[in-house]
C-alpha cells in the first residue's frame, strides 16, 4: 500500500510540474512580462520597482538610472496593465525583492481603467499580467479576491484560456521552450523605441479636479495600504503625455488623493520645462515616449532618488557587476540601431548576444570600396559576389562567421528558437526568415537582420544601399522591394 | 473557428416545446476561512467567482473542484457514516442551480418510497383481505403519479401544442395557454430509477428499506441523478448499506474512466458538435449539402455516443472512485450486427428499464405475432416521447420499432437459406456488412432525433441526394467550423477510441493496464490528461459544455 501511496504522489507531482510547463509554454509572450522576468533576478537585489502600463516601459529606463546613479531599479509592467493586476503583480513580487521604494504610474488609476472592467481587452490585459505568475496559494487568493477577475479558473489555468493556440498553430518555439528558458531581462522591463513622431503639447493644467473611478480607487487605496504593511515609501508618478483637459482634472483628483495619504507625487507634465522634454523628438506616439524622452524622465527620477531616499550606489559592488554588463549590452543595442554607416555597422556585429544575417546583392559591387571593409570581417572575397548570380548570405553569430556562401538557400539553427531558412534569388531579391516569418526588407544591397538571444526578438532591419553614401534604411515602407 | 463556436453553439432544439435547462448558479454557502495572520478573515465565497452557465456540468471546472472536494472529505467519515455525507452532497449537487426543483426531488422520494413500503406491509399485514390488489392499487396510484409528474412537466405544452392545431382544423379557438416553467433537470432519470423501488417490492424481488435518507440518497445519487445511467432500486440500495473502504485499486480505475469519459466527451463528441451544428441548423446548407449531409448523419452518430458515453463514464467513473458500482451504459454499440443487437447495448440502462417495466408487462414476445410488433413499437413509441416532446422524437422511436419488425420478418423469411454457403452470417465478409449496414441504419433514424422540426429532417434527407463528390477534392469540408488540423485531431481521436474498444472485446482496459510498467501507464495516462487540456473544446467563447441528455 505504501507503494502505491508514494508512487500516486511522484505522479501527482509530475503532473503538477507537467501541467505548470503547459501553462508557461501557452500563455502569451511579450518583450515584457514582469512577474516572471522578476523571478529571474537574483532575490533582494532591486532598490526600485515602477509599477503600471506600457506608459512606464517606454517611459522608465532602469539601465539609465544604474548608469546615472548606480541604483537597482525594475518596471514592472505589461501592456494595458490593469490597476488590480498592477496589484496582485505588486503582492506577488514582494515575496521575490524587498525594494526601498516603490512608484507607481498612475494611468491605470484614471478613467482608463473603464475600458478594461467586464470587456474582453481588460480579461486579455489581466491575462498578460497574470499568467506569469506561478501559481501559489497567494495568487489563488488574489485571483478568488479580485472582483474584476470574473473568469477565475482560467486566470488561476491559463491553459483553459489560451489552450486554442496550439490547435490555431499559434505556438512557436518561443513558447514551447519558454518553460526550460531562464533569459533575464536585461534592459530590466524597459522596451526600447526609436521612433519619434512629432506631439502637441497638452493646454494649461485646470484648476478643477475629477474624483478617481471607484474600482481605480479602490485598488490604489489597496496599494497604498500594501506598501504601509510592507513599510515601503510609495511614490505616485505620471510619465509625460499630451493629455485631455479631462485626464489633467483626473491627475488633479489623484494628486489629491496623494495629498490625503501623504505620499510624494511626480506629475511630469508639470516638469516638462524642467527636464527639458522636447514635444518635437521625444515621443513614439501620443502616448508613449520614445528612447531620448525615456532618457530624460529617467534622468531625473535617477536624482529624485539620490535625493530623497539616499539609496546606495551599487556600480562598483562585485555582486550587481553584470548590471554593469547589462547596461553595456543595451548601449550595444542602442548603438546598433542607431548607427547608420556599413563599417561600423558591421563592426557591432560583434556583440555575443547577437546572431545577425547579412546578404550581398552583386549590385554592391559596383560600390565595391564602400563596402571593402564590410565585406572583409563577411569574410567574403568580392570575387565570389560577382561570380555568383545568387549573392552572398553571411551568417555571424556571437561575432564570429558561422557561414558564408553563394548557395541559393542557407538554413542556420543555433538552437530550437533560432531558426534560418534563408535564400536569395536572382541576385537582386533578398529574403531572410527567422522562425518561419520574412524579416528582410528586401532592398537591392545589402540586407541584415539581427536576432537578439537574450530577449529572443529581432533586434534590428536593416539594409544599406547600394550608393557612394551607403545610407542604412530601416523603415520598410520607403524602401522599394 | 471558436468564435464561431457562439454563432453556431450546441443548441439542439429551439422549438418551444423543448424546454431548455437553464442552471444559474446560486449563492448557496458561504465559507469563512480562519488564517492566523493579521488577516484574520477571508471571504471565501466559493460559488460567487463561478460562472453562472453550465457550472455543474460533469466537465466543468466546478464539478471537478467540487468532487475532489467531496471524494477528499467522504474518506474522512467512519465508513458507516460515509452515505450520509453523499446524501448531503447529493443534494447540494442537485440544489446548485436547481433550487426549485429539490421540492419535486423530495416528493418523487417520498411517494415512491412511502408506496414501496406500503405495498410490502400490504403484503405482510394478514388483516387485508385482498392483499394482491391492495399491494396493485398502491403500485398502480405510485406508478401514475410518478409518471402523471413526469408527463405534466415534459409533455403539457406539447399536448396544448398538438391540441391546437387539431382545434384550427375544426377553426376552433386554441387554447390560449402554455405552461411558462423550467423543466427540473434529470426528471426523465430520477423518477424511472426511482420507480424501480416499488416496482420490485411488487414483484417481491426486494426488501423495502426501513431508512428513508438511504434511500433518498438512491434517488438523488449525483453521479446519476442528471443523466444517468438509470439505477435500480435491487443494484444500488444494498451498496448504500454497506461500508466502502478506501481502496486505493479502485479509486485509481475510477479516475482512468472519468478520465476516459472526458477524452470522449471534449476531444470527440464536442469536435463534431461544431461540425454537426454548422450543417443541422442552417437549412441552406443542408438542403443541398449532398456529401456534407452524408458526413453530417454519420458524424451525429459518433457525437450522440460520444457525447453519452463520455457522461456515462465520468458518472460511473465517480461512483466507482466512492466505491459504488453501476454498470456500463454502453457496451461498443457500433458494432452491433443487428437493430436488436443495437438496442442491447446502446443506453443500456434505459432500454433494460423499459424492457423490464414495460415490454415485459405489456407480453414481451410471448405473445401473439401481431401483439409482438404492437409492443415492441409501443416501447420504442414510449422511448422516443421519454427523449423529448417532440414528433421528432416519436418518428424516431418508431423507426427504430419498425427496424426491428423488418428484421425480425427478415429473420423468418431467410430462415431456410441461412447458414447455407453464401449466406454464413457469422462470417468475416457478413459480420462487417451487417455492421455497417445496422450503423447507417441507426445514423439515418438520428437525423429525425437531430433536427429541428421534421420537415427540417426531410429537407436533410432530400439534401443527401444531392450530388456533389467533387467538394471532398477541395478545401469545402473545412467550411463547417472544423478546420483541417481539427479534422486530422478528429481522425486520430477516433482511431484511439476505436482501438479502445478493439482491446476492450478481450477484456478490462484497467486490468491490461495494471499489467503494464508504470513508465507506460504514467506516459499514457499523461498523455490523455493533456490531449483533453489541449485538444478538448472547451474555454472562452465555446457552448458545447452541455450534455446532449442532460436536457432530456
Amino acid at each position: 500500500m505504501m507503494k502505491k501511496i508514494v508512487s500516486a504522489i511522484l505522479f501527482s507531482v509530475l503532473l503538477y510540474y507537467s501541467f505548470q510547463m503547459v501553462n508557461e509554454m501557452l500563455f502569451i509572450k511579450t518583450e515584457v512580462n514582469a512577474a516572471k522576468d522578476l523571478v529571474l533576478e537574483p532575490k533582494k537585489t532591486i532598490d526600485v520597482f515602477f509599477l503600471g502600463t506600457s506608459h512606464v516601459y517606454c517611459g522608465v529606463n532602469p539601465l539609465e538610472i544604474w548608469k546615472q546613479s548606480g541604483i537597482t531599479s525594475f518596471d514592472l509592467v505589461t501592456n494595458r496593465q490593469p490597476i488590480w493586476a498592477s496589484y496582485s503583480i505588486l503582492k506577488q513580487s514582494l515575496k521575490q525583492q524587498k525594494p526601498a521604494v516603490i512608484f507607481f504610474e498612475v494611468l491605470g488609476a484614471t478613467d482608463y481603467v473603464e475600458g478594461l472592467i467586464e470587456s474582453d481587452r481588460g480579461n486579455h490585459a489581466t491575462h498578460l499580467a497574470m499568467d506569469p505568475i506561478p501559481l501559489s496559494f497567494s495568487k489563488i487568493m488574489d485571483v478568488l479576491r479580485i472582483d474584476e477577475i470574473k473568469k477565475k479558473q482560467e486566470m488561476l489555468f491559463p491553459v483553459i484560456y489560451h489552450h486554442r493556440r496550439l490547435v490555431e498553430n499559434e505556438l512557436n518555439s518561443t513558447d514551447l521552450l519558454y518553460p526550460f528558458t531562464r533569459n533575464r531581462n536585461i534592459q530590466k522591463g524597459y522596451v526600447l523605441s526609436l521612433k519619434t513622431e512629432p506631439q502637441e503639447r497638452s493646454g494649461p493644467y485646470p484648476t478643477q479636479s475629477i474624483p478617481l473611478h471607484p474600482t481605480a480607487e479602490k485598488y490604489l487605496i489597496k496599494i497604498i495600504e500594501l506598501c504601509r504593511e510592507e513599510k515601503i515609501p510609495l511614490v505616485l508618478f505620471k510619465t509625460p503625455a499630451p493629455s485631455s483637459e479631462n485626464l489633467l482634472m483626473q491627475l488633479n483628483g489623484i494628486a489629491e488623493l496623494a495629498d490625503k495619504f501623504d505620499i510624494p507625487w511626480i506629475d511630469f507634465n508639470r516638469l516638462v520645462d524642467q527636464i527639458h522634454l522636447d514635444y518635437s523628438t521625444d515621443f513614439v506616439d501620443g502616448g508613449h515616449l520614445n528612447v531620448f524622452g525615456a532618457k530624460k524622465v529617467s534622468a531625473y527620477l535617477s536624482q529624485y532618488l539620490q535625493e530623497h531616499f539616499h539609496l546606495e550606489d551599487r556600480r562598483k559592488d562585485s555582486k550587481f557587476s553584470s548590471w554593469n554588463a547589462d547596461a553595456l549590452h543595451y548601449d550595444n543595442r542602442l548603438n546598433l540601431q542607431t548607427t547608420m554607416l556599413f563599417p561600423e555597422y558591421i563592426r557591432r556585429l560583434g556583440d555575443p548576444h547577437l546572431i545577425s544575417v547579412i546578404t550581398f546583392n552583386q549590385s554592391v559591387m559596383d560600390h565595391q570600396a564602400n563596402f571593402q571593409e564590410g565585406i572583409q570581417r563577411c569574410e567574403v572575397e568580392p570575387s565570389d559576389i560577382l561570380n555568383s548570380s545568387n549573392g552572398l548570405i553571411c551568417i555571424f553569430d556571437a561575432g564570429k562567421v558561422i557561414k558564408s556562401t553563394s548557395g541559393h538557400f542557407v538554413h542556420y539553427a543555433n538552437d530550437t528558437i533560432f531558426n534560418i531558412a534563408l535564400g536569395i534569388s536572382e541576385g537582386t531579391k533578398s529574403s531572410i526568415l527567422v522562425n518561419q516569418k520574412e524579416q528582410s526588407l528586401n532592398v537591392d544591397g545589402v540586407n541584415i537582420v539581427v536576432y537578439d538571444k537574450d530577449t529572443q526578438t529581432i533586434l534590428d532591419r536593416v539594409a544599406f544601399l547600394p550608393t557612394d553614401e551607403m545610407q542604412a534604411v530601416r523603415d520598410p515602407s520607403v524602401v522599394t522591394p | 473557428m471558436y468564435n464561431n463556436l457562439n454563432r453556431i453553439g450546441l443548441t439542439l432544439k429551439s422549438d418551444p416545446m423543448k424546454p431548455h435547462m437553464a442552471l444559474a448558479v446560486q449563492r448557496i454557502c458561504t465559507f469563512n476561512i480562519s488564517l492566523n495572520s493579521q488577516k484574520a478573515f477571508l471571504k471565501f465565497e466559493l460559488l460567487h467567482y463561478l460562472p453562472s452557465e453550465n457550472s455543474m456540468q460533469l466537465t466543468s471546472f466546478l464539478f471537478l473542484l467540487f468532487f475532489l472536494v467531496v471524494s477528499s472529505i467522504y474518506y474522512l467519515f467512519p465508513s458507516k457514516y460515509r452515505w450520509i455525507w453523499l446524501l448531503l452532497v447529493s443534494y447540494c449537487f442537485y440544489g446548485i442551480g436547481n433550487i426549485n426543483s429539490v421540492g419535486l426531488l423530495i416528493l418523487v422520494t417520498v411517494t415512491t418510497w412511502y408506496g414501496g413500503n406500503l405495498i410490502a406491509g400490504a403484503r405482510h399485514n394478514h388483516r387485508i383481505r385482498n392483499s394482491s390488489a391492495h399491494q396493485k392499487i398502491i403500485l398502480a396510484a405510485c406508478v401514475l403519479l410518478n409518471i402523471g409528474i413526469l408527463v405534466f412537466y415534459k409533455y403539457s405544452n406539447f399536448a396544448i401544442y398538438n391540441l391546437n392545431r387539431i382545434l384550427r382544423i375544426g377553426q376552433i379557438p386554441p387554447i390560449q395557454f402554455t405552461f411558462n416553467w423550467i423543466m427540473p433537470i434529470g426528471i426523465s432519470f430520477f423518477i424511472l430509477q426511482a420507480l424501480t423501488y416499488p416496482i420490485d417490492i411488487y414483484r417481491g424481488k426486494i426488501n423495502p428499506e426501513k431508512n428513508p435518507l438511504k434511500y433518498a440518497l438512491f434517488v438523488s445519487f449525483f453521479p446519476q441523478i442528471l443523466s444517468g445511467p438509470i439505477g435500480r432500486a435491487k443494484n444500488m440500495l444494498p451498496q448504500i448499506s454497506t461500508n466502502h473502504q478506501f481502496d486505493f485499486d479502485r479509486i485509481k480505475h475510477g479516475m482512468w474512466r472519468m478520465l476516459w469519459g472526458f477524452f470522449q466527451k471534449m476531444v470527440i463528441g464536442d469536435r463534431l458538435s461544431i461540425f454537426i451544428a454548422s450543417v443541422f441548423d442552417d437549412p441552406v446548407v443542408f438542403q443541398h449539402g449532398g456529401i456534407i449531409n452524408w458526413i453530417a448523419m454519420v458524424f451525429f452518430g459518433l457525437q450522440i455516443y460520444y457525447d453519452f458515453a463520455g457522461y456515462s463514464n465520468i458518472a460511473i467513473g465517480a461512483a466507482q472512485i466512492l466505491g459504488y458500482s453501476i454498470p456500463v451504459n454502453f457496451l461498443r454499440p457500433y458494432f452491433s450486427k443487428s437493430v436488436t443487437e443495437f438496442w442491447k447495448r446502446w443506453h443500456i440502462s434505459l432500454t433494460s428499464w423499459f424492457r423490464d417495466y414495460l415490454y415485459i408487462p405489456l407480453g414481451g414476445n410471448r405473445v401473439g405475432k401481431i401483439r409482438h410488433a404492437a409492443n415492441i413499437l409501443i416501447v420504442f413509441l414510449v422511448s422516443g416521447l421519454w427523449h423529448g416532446a417532440n414528433w421528432t422524437f416519436i418518428i424516431w422511436g418508431l423507426l427504430n420499432g419498425f427496424y426491428q419488425l423488418i428484421e425480425l420478418s427478415l429473420k423468418s423469411v431467410l430462415k431456410p437459406i441461412i447458414g447455407q454457403r453464401s449466406f454464413q452470417l457469422n462470417s468475416f465478409g457478413w459480420k462487417s456488412l451487417r455492421v455497417v449496414m445496422v450503423f447507417f441504419l441507426t445514423d439515418f433514424a438520428w437525423i429525425f432525433f437531430r433536427s429541428n422540426t421534421i420537415h427540417d429532417a426531410f429537407g436533410f434527407i432530400k439534401g443527401l441526394f444531392y450530388f456533389n463528390p467533387q467538394i471532398l477534392l477541395d478545401d469545402q469540408l473545412y467550411q463547417y467550423g472544423l478546420t483541417r488540423i481539427n479534422m486530422q485531431i478528429l481522425l486520430i481521436a477516433l482511431v484511439i477510441s476505436v482501438t479502445v474498444s478493439w482491446l476492450q472485446r478481450s477484456g478490462s482496459i484497467c486490468e491490461k493496464m495494471d499489467r503494464q510498467p508504470f513508465w507506460f501507464r504514467w506516459a499514457v495516462i499523461l498523455t490523455g490528461i493533456f490531449a483533453i487540456l489541449l485538444l478538448g473544446i472547451y474555454g472562452p467563447n465555446v457552448d458545447t459544455s452541455q450534455f446532449i441528455y442532460t436536457k432530456f
